[in-house]
């Protein structure tokens, strides 16, 4: 791990993007807000941060190039066996790291998350921590009280020692936003997170799209969330 | 023993996250108003207490009929008395029924027809058959936990698994907790060591806790017609959610 601490380089975004999602048809490219999908929202937020030749789109479906290169953003061809979700996930990652170049380190985007737009302060600290830490994992903090499949607690406990929610220890959970590797961990795990990770907090509103329902409620949020914002 | 119920709606005056959290205006009312008025249609609630240390809410308890408990400060300011104690306080104070419903109004999807299920489950399960010691509301949770040290419910790389596949954890949601008064008197607290977990669909499980998770309640309430003030029903009879409406089950 010590010879990765000297590198400080060049990173170029990776973002996984599948049109033949099982439960929400199309999610990532069917209109979301305003026309634009949730892919749009993604490029758009991060064309606020990189240069557009910086992000490399994975992407199964050959008729999506001219779609993705209308960003500038670089096309990757996945193959159609990468695509199911019992596909090796460090396959998947494998397949399109590399197809990017051999050194440059890597932030990992997903577009399922429109309300997470903090790529700059995510840099920012990546730089910071730059020294310390393999890779960066955005996550948030869990409020909630867990029970195990026995029914046991997780993160609290029965009776007198319950705690209310602001008081319970520091769980997180993986929000899939957003990951930064050193190329050198990536060469050797191929996943998104790696042996030393630093865990970067985000408040972001996080929106949970499994269903057209979900789909549909994810739309009134995010409407709403802009029009606070804005 | 009787299957008499009563529902206590806890509601402290201050709220640290979001002020005045429980009085936030609501579908036709406020969270407060909204969710007495869900207990009230349901026939299985025999008497509905609103337990706080804030008057305006007890003039809103009044006001809709049911009953006002004055809590001393000291069992609403988070500090003094454990949330146990508060617990056991309550059910000791202000319920007069055998059998308690916490029933907070943070949960405003959690609907009559939920709180009616729920209670048939209780006095099935816990009253008759006794294979459980009490009832609490549940969601699934399938996310990757991590603490400071690192995954706790799944491996890395080569041990990566769908999110689908990662075991059968839950979170329990602030829907509806039902004891008999005297165990929750007995075990300061609002469930056994043996609760019966009815897992909802996520829908229905907004829990509120900040400016956010209001908005996503809001958004859900609106997206479906409220046919009654019972609560939501599916818009759209033939879609997923549909399918899956008042889905639980048992993992304890």
């Amino acid at each position: 791990m010590e010879n990765i601490k000297h590198y400080k380089g060049n990173l170029k975004v990776a973002i996984p993007l599948k049109t033949n999602s099982t439960r929400v048809a199309n999610k990532n490219l069917r209109p979301f807000y305003n026309e634009d999908s949730l892919f749009d929202i993604k490029a758009k937020q991060l064309l606020e941060v990189f240069r557009p030749e910086d992000v490399y789109v994975s992407c199964e479906d050959l008729s999506k190039k001219s779609f993705v290169e209308k960003y500038g953003f670089n096309f990757l061809h996945r193959d159609l066996s990468l695509t199911p979700n019992s596909a090796p996930w460090t396959e998947v990652i494998k397949d399109i790291v590399t197809q990017i170049d051999d050194k440059s380190d890597i932030m990992w985007v997903q577009v399922t998350q429109p309300l997470f737009d903090e790529f700059s302060k995510v840099l920012k600290r990546w730089e910071e921590i730059y020294d310390e830490y393999d890779s960066l994992t955005v996550v948030q903090k869990i409020r909630h009280h867990i029970l195990n499949e026995y029914g046991m607690p997780v993160n609290f406990n029965f009776g007198y020692w319950h705690k209310i929610s602001q008081e319970l220890p520091s769980y997180y959970f993986v929000t899939w936003a957003c990951f930064c590797m050193k190329r050198e961990m990536l060469n050797q795990c191929f996943y998104n997170i790696g042996k030393k990770s630093y865990l970067y907090e985000t408040e972001a509103n996080l929106v949970d799209i499994d269903t057209m329902d979900d789909f549909e409620i994810a739309q009134m949020i995010y409407g709403r969330c802009n029009n606070l914002k804005n | 023993m009787s299957g008499e119920i009563t529902a206590i709606i806890p509601v402290r005056g201050g709220s640290r996250r979001l002020p005045n959290k429980n009085i936030l205006p609501f579908g036709e009312s406020n969270l407060l108003i909204h969710k007495i008025r869900q207990l009230k249609d349901c026939p299985s609630v025999t008497e509905i207490v609103v337990s706080s240390d804030s008057d305006i809410m007890l003039d809103m308890a009044r006001s809709e009929g049911v009953l006002a408990h004055k809590r001393p400060i000291e069992y609403a300011d988070e500090k003094t008395k454990s949330f146990g104690e508060v617990v056991a306080y309550c059910a000791e104070n202000a319920a007069h029924n055998e059998n308690v419903m916490w029933a907070p109004c943070v949960c405003p999807l959690v609907s009559t027809e939920l709180f009616e299920q729920a209670i048939l489950k209780y006095k099935e399960l816990v009253l008759q058959k006794k294979e459980y010691d009490s009832l609490v509301s549940t969601k699934p949770f399938k996310e990757y936990l991590w603490d400071e040290k690192g995954p706790i419910n799944y491996k890395l790389g080569l041990g990566h698994v769908p999110s689908q596949h990662l075991p059968d954890w839950q979170i329990i949601i602030n829907g509806f907790y039902l004891a008999p008064r005297e165990d929750m008197i007995k075990w300061s607290y609002f469930f056994g060591h043996k609760p019966y977990l009815m897992q909802l669909d996520k829908m229905f499980t907004i829990d509120i806790d900040d400016k956010f998770d209001f908005i996503t309640a809001e958004s859900i309430y609106t997206t479906y017609s409220k046919i009654s003030r019972g609560g939501v029903q599916p818009a759209n009879q033939n879609n997923l959610y549909c399918s899956n409406f008042s889905v639980y089950g048992r993992i304890a």
